[in-house]
């Protein structure tokens, strides 16, 4: 059967049937195939809002690569750290983004032989699962970051880059390097570790220094290595924490649109220096949204900070409710921030802005409203 | 069932069969049509089944043909096999006014056949089987390699490829070259 003897709608159908993992395979097989699959899958490959590579450093190297939908997930490939995986048939180079890459067809991964590399019977694989059958591509951990850059080059090649590139790492690691890969638009690091001795995390600076900034970063981690001041990490427009232990300098260092820290103690003075430099101006000015949580109540501080630099709303009225759309989806798939309904605000000083603030149990709001202060006080009912 | 006359291989349409009908008669005696592909058996269809094919229902909606017109005019598709002509006909008896399912599990396993039969239904236009169709091409290369993938469809590497591509382009710039000859001969 010759796939290039059907008419090109015809064709066309035929992909449209197939697997997103097919597609990667067969995109594989030919440069006019891949240029096929481009063109007339445009308009699917559209429609996807994410690619997620989700990499677990626990124990052993894992990484699955899958589009999520809303009600399954199609996987693209996986990768995974093997000592002892064996070859059901030889071994076949493919042009991965200008890297040549060994691919090889295992029947199952049980029954096969050890791969060596050097002195080393470790290796990467990347697995891309079939109904029987699995088609892999290794590579010593040496070369796994170029090899992972290659595909995901690959992936950008052949998928587009209308979508969003997340990457979310499960380790259990002290210093984390997050891939240098391109187009990646958010980054989420969960923290395996042992309740009673958290390590402090220590991600790589250089991966903020060298990458364009970041859409969004989520983190559950126990505590975290600050960051230089002018680190693009907190130019991120969308920082999630939730940190164990230790005060996180977001406060401070924030340029970016929302942040969420949960299980953050801040004292009343880093609040009402918080406000006071937003009311200046002078920093924060991208800012929509800041929320922190802690364990205990910031009730016995609210009165020090409101008193310091808030406005109040006439109490027989109604306040306005604040809220917007989150930057960053969560897993909850929440798609706006949660509302906020204060009588205390603030003004900006250099465009008559308002902010409301709300000290809530154990809960501290603050959210920017595109409204100038008589503007928001016309809202007030 | 169909309703197919096997074995009458000459040219003029012969007497067809016709299958039983379901026992409730409709009211309006329904109108059929003949059809025949390259092996010239010819088939008799009801309209009604003639429906799933876009081409063949768009051709008959204005004929008007009496039985006698439409028995002595069957539409001929010699660029169909008759097996092929065959299970398109069965497929589209079997699937007359009915919502058609989500899978097709009757087509042909054999490669060859399942070509020919996208290539047919993809000419007579009927949309629904054309999907189950491209559906069963997809499912061959289902969890195979890039290797297995480029047997099983025949795709040419990339150096075949770029061989044919400066192939086609040297024949073009002969032909080229041979019309510029003939077209200075003319001339002169």
């Amino acid at each position: 059967m010759k796939l290039s003897k059907f008419p090109y709608l015809v064709q066309k159908e035929i992909l449209d049937e197939m697997e997103y993992k097919n597609l990667f395979l067969l995109s594989l097989v030919s440069r006019n195939m891949k240029k096929l699959i481009k063109t007339s899958q445009k308009k699917r490959f559209k429609s996807i809002s994410h690619i997620k590579y989700e990499c677990s450093r626990y124990d052993s190297n894992t990484l699955v690569v899958y589009i999520p939908f809303k009600d399954r997930v199609d996987f693209i490939l996986e990768c995974f750290d093997a000592e002892n995986i064996a070859i059901g048939s030889g071994p076949f180079q493919l042009d991965v983004s200008g890297r040549l890459i060994d691919f090889r067809k295992v029947d199952s991964v049980g029954s096969l032989l050890p791969l060596v590399y050097g002195s080393s019977t470790r290796c990467l694989l990347f697995r891309i699962h079939g109904v029987h059958q699995s088609t892999i591509a290794s590579s010593s951990p040496h070369k796994y970051e170029f090899v992972l850059e290659s595909i995901h080059n690959y992936i950008m090649d052949l998928f587009g880059t209308s979508m969003e590139y997340d990457w979310k790492m499960y380790t259990n690691d002290k210093k984390l390097s997050i891939p240098q890969l391109q187009n990646l638009s958010g980054c989420a690091i969960i923290q395996y570790q042992n309740f009673v001795d958290w390590v402090e995390l220590e991600l790589e600076e250089h991966f903020f220094s060298s990458s364009p900034v970041l859409k969004w970063i989520h983190m559950q981690i126990g505590s975290l290595k600050e960051f230089s001041p002018d680190s693009k990490f907190y130019m991120t427009e969308s920082i999630d924490i939730f940190k164990i232990d230790g005060v996180l300098d977001l406060l401070r260092y924030f340029q970016g649109r929302q942040a969420f820290l949960n299980a953050c103690r801040y004292e009343s003075s880093d609040f009402i220096e918080f406000v006071k430099r937003w009311k200046s101006g002078n920093a924060f000015q991208k800012l929509e949204y800041f929320y922190c949580n802690d364990h205990c109540s910031y009730e016995s501080m609210e009165n020090e900070v409101l008193n310091a630099v808030a406005k109040y709303i006439d109490t027989t009225k109604k306040p306005p409710t604040h809220t917007l759309p989150l930057v960053h989806v969560c897993i909850d798939n929440k798609p706006n921030t949660n509302p906020i309904t204060s009588y205390a605000y603030v003004v900006r000083e250099t465009d008559g802005h308002v902010a409301s603030i709300l000290f809530q149990e154990t809960m501290f709001r603050f959210g920017v409203w595109d409204k100038t202060e008589e503007e928001f006080l016309a809202m007030v009912e | 069932m169909s309703s197919t006359e096997q074995g009458t291989s000459s040219a003029a349409p012969a007497e067809p069969t016709t299958a039983p009908e379901s026992a409730a008669a409709p009211e309006v005696p329904e109108s059929f049509y003949y059809v025949h592909g390259k092996d010239k058996v010819v088939h008799k269809v009801s309209a009604g089944a003639l429906q799933h094919s876009a081409l063949i229902h768009g051709m008959i909606s204005n004929l008007g043909y009496t039985e006698e017109q439409a028995k002595a005019n069957p539409f001929p598709f010699e660029n169909i096999d008759g097996d092929i002509l065959q299970m398109v006909v069965d497929w589209c008896n079997q699937h007359k006014g009915k919502p058609t399912p989500p899978e097709d599990t009757n087509l042909p396993k054999q490669k060859e056949k399942l070509f020919d039969l996208v290539l047919a239904v993809n000419y007579l236009e009927i949309k629904e089987l054309l999907t189950y169709c491209c559906k069963q091409v997809a499912m061959m290369v289902k969890g195979k390699s890039p290797e297995e993938i480029r047997e099983i469809w025949m795709i040419p590497t990339d150096a075949e490829d770029e061989a044919a591509e400066k192939e086609a382009k040297k024949r073009a710039g002969k032909e080229a070259a041979g019309e510029t000859a003939a077209a200075a001969g003319d001339a002169k």
